[in-house]
């Protein structure tokens, strides 16, 4: 196995916040570690990349035990949320700075920064300060500083989450296609189900440092194995404690006779969201915007479908 | 951007700037003394001086132009010389001590950091004004008078005090100041010297009255010169020489000596035992007592010829006279000082 | 990445070993010294000292106290008129306080008596009184005048860490000046006021000069432990005194560490909105900080003027005429004694702050506990009394193993590890501002410790460190008490000799050389600022909040 991490156990001051994590990754694929914040999740990181000692278990790269290395003697390397970029270094000087620790001639420095310059798109900002670049930029350099080392594991810890929306998107594409281009191995930590599913081969759901679910995202909402991966991903209404359903699953039919009854809507573009009074009960229900619009008030039928957890 | 390496040449850099201000001023002016006529038998060596003030310096600067050798000299009250030799007694506080009440020598000879040296010439200095075993002599008197502010006296319609007894009439009460004996050697000769010249009861009856008259005492030797030119005071008790006339033209002021006797102490020059730079410090003795130096010393000093040890040197003339020095026992001068100085802080209490 | 980085962690190792023997040996070693010599020597023992003398130690505590709260609401007043007035206003006043940091006790004083002496220009003269200036109420004054320079710069440098939009947003709500300054100002201010108060507590305890210059007949700890060596010799009892008054300045100390972590921890999100200075000129808080500034600022004015006007005047008949000659007298007492003050402070400053930036590292970066402790026994030369660190000194190196008395190196040492207690307060500030990642980056991508030095820890505190150098600089070039005991012939200070001349009573000397005291230090100041400002220009996107921070030290 590529990378393997074996009953991983680490507390604070007599608090576990890892109850022994085990679980593989295989190479070329990007696990994204997803979870509330405080579930844990950077310390995971951190134990992974060295920054932190670990009070149990094992981490296996490559089948070698690298659980008490240092950082700088692991091949692992990790784009933190703040970039970190030297303010005192340009562009090309960032880029290169793990290079240093490396036997290259420095025809070879040159050679790999030019082709990651140009891998980011950045082959006109060799030069420049890191000043004026755009917070983009920025996140593509620490990008490249990272990989420019060629590390075997790539940890990424919430990198975009200082971007703006739209440029977020543009990023994750980004990072498949470096992706694809590199096949390189991540570990990808956020917050963002979103991201999550946008970038993760498969999701590791954590929560109050314990492993929920380790799947992939079609799996994790259509399949939850406990209350936790249901409500953390995706909307539910929970009808019994292992029966759920959907708010997209619900239909409404309208009914002046309907025992449904619409007590609330919100329109967000593509869908709107109404709140159900149905049988005494409040339901969550998402519909698509084709025209059909239910007003306050409004009596409905209902349809659904129940699902059911499988613990 | 690498900072270990600046780090480094940083180092080599305060270390070089160390060096050339720790020990490098030993060959700074070494080539400027070309006297063709000086021996220039102690070039290349140094002598540390621990001296009462910076003021001696051409003295200083004449014997180095004479022998070749380097003076550096540290301003210091003899209470700190003793403190200092008495925390440290690894090595000597210097080579030469210069000046300073006579007690704090006899307190050191006593406590064996005096080197005995004998000088030549020091036959021409009055035997009372040197230790009997040639571990100290004097380089001069220093003798106590008061200082005058006729204005502030003017203003509360005092007349001018004439005499140390005038200082213990009750009209004076709080325009007197003085400083404290413990930290001026000359208000302790002065405290000393009329106790001496009174005797024990007299004595400190007449400066149980001075104490009535006086709010607090300065903490240092300076203050009551300052505060009476001030106008603080009306009467200050000081050290009389001429800077006491110059700073009394300054601020138009009147020196006093007191007509019923005028209270002295001899200043004490000495060798620190086991002092490196012996021979130097023994040769600026032999120096100091060429009358024509004794001379220059007494104008540095701004002493009267008076005020000179050595019969047949003249100074300046400040309008002292011989015949008024107090009859003094110079003998328990050194050993009475803490019994006096315990005695006087009782009385004083927390002034 | 291969495993070759032992050379880095030997280096590591060493640093950490010299970095903790220096501090135990140079600032441990001569306080534990002094403790063990006091109690081994025959004498007093320190309880019967203390019950004996329990006045000295309350009025010790009565003058530190008053002077505390005056020198408070004092720099309180002289801040909040920054918030009133214009930027270039602004710069000027607080050069007017960088420069007066540097404040020789015997100046003020001197200016006081003139002033409101028994025969003082405006008691006397103009009001016709006969007042005792000499007792508690002259030394409170007098030190609370002179400590108000530096606690207002450090209370400005909060103040202008504050988040612009807070005010904004209250002025926009309609609040006045006043009720500005009384709800969001003070508030935001209160660490700094306490920390501010807890140093003029500290350096009024320890305070040796104005009380021996205008105590007149009151006593303090202080004074008397420094008379007790000078008069009498008894280093024993300086010890003692010195003992009693390790005590209420240690209480003060740590209360001062408790505030001072928050106060160097807070307020990095000023986000350089519009500024929302000044405010209009009035309210109750306005006129009263104008009143007590003016009032303030002609105190210094007069004291400074004082200053220079004995530097260049000769006094005949009670008249001041203009002259030359204290300039020209002046020569014979300094010679080369400029030279050497320049260069051990030069030293200092460096290596002071060298060490200081090395301990921080580990304390604060690395968070080791030991370097913790290092760094709280490295402040320890800065709450008690510097005569007392001199007298350590004395005792500790005077015998084997280090026997240094007597060398300059022990003059060098000294002034060195004297800053690291403000240093490692500076240091600590500028690398607060180092996002923790940027360590981890380095290890990161492969590199070492001494990676973390070169790349990331000194390239990003440069303007700290400058910072430190130059407070370093200036303290040793001002510094009096802890060398006193120390120099031997040819190792003289410029402050000791003015320290001495003032004993002799040449003023004019003196004030000679005051005045060339703080044109060095100016001179320095301005080569400092000039370099930093230089550098600033391409930082200020990515440091948005330094600045601001790092004037707090300044």
């Amino acid at each position: 196995m590529f990378l393997e991490v074996k009953d991983l156990t680490k507390k604070y001051n007599h608090k576990t916040v890892l109850h022994s994590l085990s679980f593989q990754v295989k190479q070329n694929e990007i696990l994204v570690v997803l979870g509330p914040s405080g579930c844990g999740k950077s310390t995971l990181l951190s134990c992974l990349n060295g920054f932190t000692t670990t009070d149990g278990g094992t981490v296996t790269l490559l089948d070698q035990d690298v659980t008490s290395l240092d950082p700088e003697n692991r091949d692992i390397t990790t784009v933190f949320q703040s970039y970190s970029l030297f303010p005192h270094m340009n562009v090309i000087k960032n880029l290169t700075y793990g290079l240093k620790f490396q036997k290259l001639s420095r025809q070879e420095k040159t050679a790999k920064a030019k082709k990651m310059l140009h891998l980011l798109q950045l082959d006109d900002y060799a030069n420049s300060k890191i000043q004026d670049l755009s917070g983009g930029q920025q996140q593509r350099v620490a990008l490249g500083r990272s990989l420019i080392v060629e590390p075997q594991l790539l940890l990424l810890d919430e990198p975009f989450s200082n971007l703006d929306e739209k440029l977020r998107l543009k990023m994750r594409q980004e990072l498949r296609r470096l992706q694809n281009e590199l096949n390189i191995t991540m570990i990808f930590v956020t917050h963002d189900q979103q991201e999550a599913f946008a970038i993760g081969d498969r999701i590791l759901v954590m929560d109050q440092g314990r492993i929920q679910q380790i799947s992939n995202g079609e799996d994790l909402y259509s399949h939850p194995k406990n209350e936790f991966v249901l409500k953390f991903i995706g909307d539910s209404n929970q009808v019994t404690d292992d029966e759920y359903i959907r708010p997209e699953k619900i239909e409404l039919t309208k009914n002046p006779t309907g025992d449904g009854t619409i007590t609330n809507k919100i329109f967000q573009g593509a869908t709107i969201d109404y709140a159900l009074d149905y049988r005494g009960k409040n339901y969550q229900v998402t519909s698509l915007n084709r025209g059909q619009e239910f007003k306050i008030g409004d009596h409905v039928n209902v349809a659904y479908r129940t699902d059911k957890m499988e613990g | 951007m690498k900072a270990i390496k600046k780090i480094g040449l940083l180092a080599v850099f305060l270390m070089a700037l160390l060096v050339v201000t720790a020990c490098g001023n030993n060959s700074s002016k070494d080539s400027s003394s070309n006297d063709t006529k000086s021996s220039q038998q102690f070039k290349g060596k140094t002598m540390n001086v621990v001296a009462t003030s910076d003021a001696y310096q051409p003295l200083f600067d004449k014997f180095s132009k004479q022998t070749g050798a380097k003076v550096k000299v540290l301003s210091m009250s003899s209470g700190e010389v003793l403190a200092r030799m008495k925390a440290d007694k690894s090595k000597p506080m210097a080579d030469l001590w210069f000046g300073g009440g006579l007690d704090a020598f006899m307190q050191a000879k006593t406590d064996g950091q005096l080197e005995k040296y004998q000088s030549s010439s020091v036959k021409k200095i009055d035997s009372q004004y040197r230790d009997k075993d040639g571990y100290w002599l004097s380089k001069g008197l220093t003798v106590g008078g008061f200082v005058v502010n006729k204005k502030v006296l003017k203003e509360k319609n005092l007349p001018v005090p004439k005499t140390w007894a005038d200082l213990a009439d009750s009209k004076y009460k709080g325009e007197i100041i003085m400083s404290d004996p413990a930290v001026s050697g000359t208000m302790y000769a002065i405290v000393k010297g009329i106790i001496d010249q009174k005797g024990e009861k007299a004595g400190w009856e007449y400066w149980n009255k001075v104490n009535d008259n006086i709010s607090f005492y300065g903490k240092r030797g300076k203050d009551p010169q300052e505060k009476t030119a001030s106008g603080e005071f009306g009467i200050g008790i000081i050290p009389v020489d001429k800077m006491a006339f110059d700073s009394a033209k300054q601020n138009d002021l009147t020196v006093v000596y007191p007509k019923d006797g005028i209270p002295w102490v001899p200043e004490g020059v000495a060798v620190f035992k086991n002092a490196p730079g012996k021979k130097v410090a023994e040769a600026f003795i032999d120096f100091m007592l060429e009358p024509k130096n004794m001379k220059e010393l007494a104008k540095l000093d701004g002493k009267d010829t008076d005020q000179i040890i050595m019969p047949g040197v003249k100074g300046l003339d400040l309008g002292l006279n011989k015949k008024d020095l107090m009859k003094e026992n110079l003998s328990t001068f050194g050993s009475d000082r803490t019994a006096v100085l315990n005695k006087w802080s009782d009385m004083v209490g927390d002034k | 990445m291969a495993k070759k980085h032992f050379g880095s962690k030997t280096i590591n190792l060493i640093v950490f070993i010299v970095l903790s023997l220096s501090i135990l040996v140079f600032i441990l070693y001569p306080y534990l010294s002094i403790f063990i010599e006091s109690f081994n020597e025959p004498g007093q023992t320190f309880f019967d000292f203390f019950v004996n003398n329990l006045d000295l130690t309350k009025n010790s505590l009565f003058i530190a106290i008053t002077t505390m709260i005056l020198s408070t609401v004092l720099s309180t007043a002289v801040t909040l008129i920054f918030v009133f007035i214009s930027k270039k206003w602004q710069q000027i006043l607080r050069l007017i306080l960088l420069i007066t940091m540097v404040s020789p006790p015997f100046v003020t004083s001197l200016a006081y008596i003139t002033l409101f002496g028994r025969r003082g220009m405006i008691t006397h003269d103009l009001l016709q009184l006969t007042i005792n200036p000499y007792g508690p109420q002259g030394i409170i004054l007098m030190e609370a005048l002179s400590f108000t320079s530096l606690n207002a710069l450090v209370l400005i440098g909060l103040i202008n860490q504050l988040e612009p939009s807070l005010i904004n947003s209250a002025r926009s709500l309609g609040a006045k000046v006043d009720s500005i300054i009384k709800d969001i100002i003070i508030p935001l201010l209160r660490p700094g006021l306490i920390v501010v108060a807890l140093i003029s507590f500290i350096r009024s305890l320890a305070d040796f000069q104005t009380p021996t210059i205008i105590g007149g007949s009151y006593k303090v700890l202080a004074s008397e432990g420094y008379l007790a060596v000078i008069s009498m010799g008894d280093i024993h009892q300086a010890a003692l005194i010195n003992i009693t008054l390790a005590i209420p300045a240690l209480i003060g100390f740590f209360l001062y560490i408790k505030y001072d972590r928050i106060v160097t921890t807070q307020g990095h999100e000023n986000s350089g909105g519009q500024s929302p200075f000044p405010l209009p000129k009035k309210g109750a808080f306005f006129w009263i900080s104008s009143v007590l500034s003016i009032f303030f600022y002609i105190a210094l004015i007069l004291q400074y003027g004082s200053i220079v006007l004995n530097a260049v005047s000769e006094k005949f008949m009670g008249k001041f005429h203009f002259s030359l000659q204290p300039i020209l007298q002046t020569g014979p007492y300094l010679n080369d004694t400029i030279l050497r003050t320049v260069s051990y402070s030069i030293i200092a400053g460096l290596l002071g702050s060298l060490i200081s930036f090395f301990i921080i590292y580990y304390s604060q970066v690395k968070k080791n506990k030991w370097m913790q402790f290092i760094e709280m026994v490295g402040t320890f030369p800065y709450i008690l009394p510097g005569t007392f660190f001199g007298l350590g000194y004395l005792y500790a190196f005077s015998k084997p193993p280090l026997q240094i008395t007597g060398t300059a190196i022990i003059v060098v040492i000294n002034v060195i590890f004297k800053q690291v207690a403000f240093a490692t307060k500076a240091a600590k500030a500028a690398t607060n501002q180092i996002e923790p990642t940027y360590f981890k980056t380095v290890h990161d991508l492969g590199g070492t410790v001494v990676n973390e030095w070169n790349d990331v820890f000194f390239p990003m505190t440069k303007h700290g460190f400058a910072l430190t150098f130059l407070n370093g600089f200036i303290s040793t070039m001002t510094t009096i008490g802890s060398i006193i005991f120390l120099v031997h012939p040819g190792q003289n200070m410029m402050t000791l000799v003015m320290f001495d001349v003032v004993q002799q009573g040449q003023y004019q000397v003196a004030s000679v050389i005051a005045c060339l005291i703080i044109l060095i230090c100016l001179i320095a100041a301005g080569i400092v600022f000039g370099i930093i400002n230089l550098s600033e220009r391409d930082w200020s996107h990515v440091f948005r909040s330094q600045r601001s921070n790092q004037e707090v030290q300044s």
